[in-house]
């Protein structure tokens, strides 16, 4: 049989370069920021000077320690930190500090919200902290390379998966997994643009059903998730075809060119690489306290999966409405407030996918700027569902006045504006009809002439509508209806 | 463990020493006699004994997340033997 006809299988893993929101660098006491002018944020220490001596940043070792615990990693509560050393200008020191022989966090695993709906458990190998190194321009001048510290020394965690991952849409869903987490973790912005999010793709192919591995290639350069997705679709179709025409697959470093849509491989340094690790002198090793692990336990928020697997598998909403729901943390936190105010979860969550997303669209703005409380927000909610007011007029009328004067409790702007009584129509009516269909029995009873009851159908109706209605218009609507066949 | 030409060679490639053909011989030697030294060490057996990595007993040094100084643009480049407007200079480090 030949090889092409044979169907192949992607194996694949993550690495993932995360890095941490902090004030100041991980070894180092200046700050960053990126777009900084070039070698803004340098200090000695980065510098390397002689006699400059590194100090550790407790908010990064608590944030190494949080998507550790998030990500269920064994914590090695005893470990140091190694030198890696190279010499590249990237890091004028010639070693990068590192982890390598004890990692803080091995064998985790993320639930991945996968497009059926399913969560698919993708194993994690180590998460390790390092700090970053500058970057550099290559093509501003023929012989010389351009050098910018500022990124030199910040802190970074890199996460390795295990190969678990079997196509290019898995990958992305991991990738768009770890996103949402560190956002959520408040670790990392996330943003793979500027590059605090980076991602590198080991790829290989083999036979499906083969136990095996293929030779890998490594993937990197990849700054968003349609990159990874079609880099490794890319990958995987280049991997098969090569062994179809009966090559080998080399065992290399490829890189991603967005605008041709394909891998290369990639240039390299101009020495073969031998790191030579040992452990780092200048630092005292850790011993991370119980305590410690069980307070930042405390504070970890529900992760995005479980709140994506609620939505999607309890209140019923579509993958993509689930996955939208629970993909901004604070945007989430305020769903889970309102559903706990009101009685209908489901209408909580569409209000939130409809009329909220589409407010904070247009005013470019996130959810800390939505001006209405939940609790006002639940009370509008709850008008609606008890028939005090259509769905229509609380999206089209009620919903913006609230937006407008957010102070203001629902039920008395609605009763300012006139949404209960002699201009809300629409509403009374749907008020009256639920109040006469709640009570059929003295409906009839009132049509076979008990007309005292006339006063009991009024103040139902008055309840409902929260006493914001007009009596006299109640007190007429009621007898036309009542009087209707 | 033999000092050959090679890991001389490849230790200075590491190093990024440039070492003049005169002096090769005799660094070679001290280099050799470093290693007899190693050597006659490893011939104690330490199985059993944690390796002693740090030279002090504490722990957990660290510090409150807190940016401070950096240094002024002047200060940054004073020692820099190449620089271009805010960027360092360096011979271009990868192939074509």
């Amino acid at each position: 049989m030949a090889a092409h006809l044979i169907p192949y299988e992607p194996v694949i893993g993550l690495e993932v370069h995360i890095q941490l929101l902090t004030g100041s660098k991980f070894f180092s006491t200046e700050g960053f920021a990126f777009a900084a002018p070039p070698n803004h944020f340098v200090s000695p220490v980065t510098m390397a000077h002689p006699g400059a001596l590194p100090s550790v940043n407790a908010e990064c070792i608590s944030h190494a320690l949080t998507i550790g615990l998030a990500t269920h990693c064994h914590i090695q509560r005893s470990c140091f930190f190694d030198r890696k050393n190279y010499f590249y200008p990237d890091l004028p020191k010639g070693y990068q500090l590192t982890q390598d022989r004890k990692p803080l966090c091995l064998d985790g695993y993320l639930e991945v919200p996968m497009p059926d709906g399913s969560l698919q458990r993708i194993r994690i190998q180590r998460i390790h902290m390092e700090e970053d190194a500058g970057k550099l321009l290559h093509d501003q001048e023929d012989k010389r390379s351009y050098v910018d510290l500022n990124r030199a020394g910040v802190g970074l965690v890199e996460l390795v998966t295990y190969p678990d991952i079997r196509s290019a849409e898995e990958a992305g869903a991991m990738l768009a997994e770890i996103r949402r987490l560190v956002r959520y973790l408040g670790i990392c912005d996330g943003n793979m643009e500027e590059g605090s999010l980076r991602c590198d793709a080991n790829v290989s192919v083999r036979p499906a059903g083969e136990e095996k591995l293929g030779t890998r290639t490594e993937i990197k350069n990849l700054n968003s998730i349609s990159f990874l997705v079609k880099a490794i679709q890319y990958e995987t179709a280049r991997q098969i075809r090569e062994i179809g025409e009966g090559n080998q697959i080399r065992q290399e470093t490829r890189t991603w060119d967005a605008a041709r849509q394909i891998t290369l491989p990639m240039r390299e340094k101009e020495s073969a690489d031998d790191y030579r690790y040992f452990p780092e002198p200048d630092l005292q090793p850790l011993l991370i306290p119980q305590e410690t692990l069980d307070q930042i336990r405390k504070t970890l928020p529900t992760l995005p999966a479980e709140r994506f697997s609620d939505y999607h598998h309890r209140l019923k909403l579509s993958y993509n409405e689930a996955l939208t729901l629970a993909d901004q943390r604070s945007f989430s936190d305020y769903f889970e407030t309102l559903r706990t105010l009101c009685s209908d979860e489901k209408s909580a969550a569409n209000w939130m996918l409809g009329p909220v997303r589409t407010w904070l669209n247009e005013a470019g703005a996130d959810i800390e700027a939505f001006p209405v409380p939940a609790a006002h927000f639940a009370a509008m909610l709850q008008m609606v569902s008890d028939g005090g007011i259509s769905l229509h007029i609380a999206r089209e009328q009620l919903f913006p006045a609230m937006l407008e004067s957010p102070a203001t409790p629902p039920a008395e702007l609605a009763a300012k504006l006139g949404l209960l009584g002699s201009n809300g129509g629409d509403q009374l009516k749907e008020v009256i009809m639920s109040v006469m269909a709640e009570h059929p029995e003295e409906v009839a009873r009132f049509r076979g002439g008990k007309k005292a009851l006339m006063g009991f159908f009024v103040g139902q109706v008055m309840r409902k509508a929260q006493g914001k209605a007009d009596p006299q218009q109640v007190n007429q609507w009621v007898a036309d209806a009542l009087s209707q066949p | 463990m033999q000092i050959t030409d090679e890991l001389l060679q490849k230790l200075a490639d590491l190093a990024r020493l440039d070492i003049p053909e005169a002096d090769r011989a005799h660094l070679k030697a001290d280099l050799q006699r470093m290693f007899n030294f190693v050597d006659k060490l490893q011939e104690l057996d330490t199985s059993g004994v944690e390796p002693l990595i740090h030279m002090t007993d504490e722990l957990n040094v660290l510090r409150p997340d807190e940016p401070s100084e950096r240094l002024s643009e002047e200060e940054v480049f004073r020692n820099a033997p190449d620089s271009k407007g805010a960027f360092f200079r360096v011979p271009k480090v990868v192939k074509k």
